[in-house]
């Protein structure tokens, strides 16, 4: 099983843009991390995907983009388990 | 000073909140919505603790939440945060 998710995550990163990916379980625990992704933003990550699906319950997880200077993240909930996408800027 | 935010273009609702969560201004969908406050505040709260690069200084600029047709964008100034309800049009796919 950990070597889907390895190569899953081995996957994303190689898309040209992608700067680091992270996995996280629904309690927060860092299921996977590479590169900038810090594994101790986990629990902040699975948070504010919670926080997010609870803006409106009735509809699927939504998609969270937080942008800075510096690049951006994208955050989606699937089932229990939620993915950030690191992007460096354009 | 009044900011026009439900002049945004799709705009479909909008709310104020000062730092302590409290609703400032409100408007369209979002109009006097403390719970959806809340959530929104705790929201600002953690993403300011997830380092978007290996620098420490950078903070973000803006949080999208994004359904198939709506989405919320929020920005944090001068100790007040922001939101906007607006539709979601996806751009068309460029296709080489």
């Amino acid at each position: 099983m950990e070597r889907n998710l390895d190569k899953h995550l081995d996957d994303t990163f190689r898309v040209p843009g992608v700067a680091g990916v992270i996995c996280a379980d629904e309690h927060g625990f860092c299921l996977g991390a590479k590169g900038v992704a810090n594994r101790e933003s986990s629990g902040h990550i699975a948070n504010i995907a919670d926080s997010a699906s609870k803006l409106n319950p009735s509809l699927p997880n939504p998609v969270i983009s937080i942008e800075g200077e510096g690049g951006s993240i994208l955050i989606k909930k699937e089932d229990n388990i939620t993915m950030g996408i690191y992007k460096a800027p354009n | 000073m009044t900011v026009p935010l439900d002049r945004i273009p799709d705009s479909l609702g909008y709310l104020v909140l000062a730092d302590d969560g409290a609703v400032i201004n409100s408007g369209g969908d979002l109009e006097n919505n403390e719970d959806i406050a809340k959530l929104f505040l705790q929201m600002v709260h953690t993403a300011s603790r997830i380092p978007l690069s290996s620098s420490k200084k950078d903070k973000y600029r803006k949080i999208s939440v994004v359904w198939d047709n709506f989405m919320y964008v929020i920005t944090v100034s001068q100790h007040k945060v922001f939101i906007s309800k607006r539709k979601y049009i996806p751009p068309d796919p460029v296709t080489a």
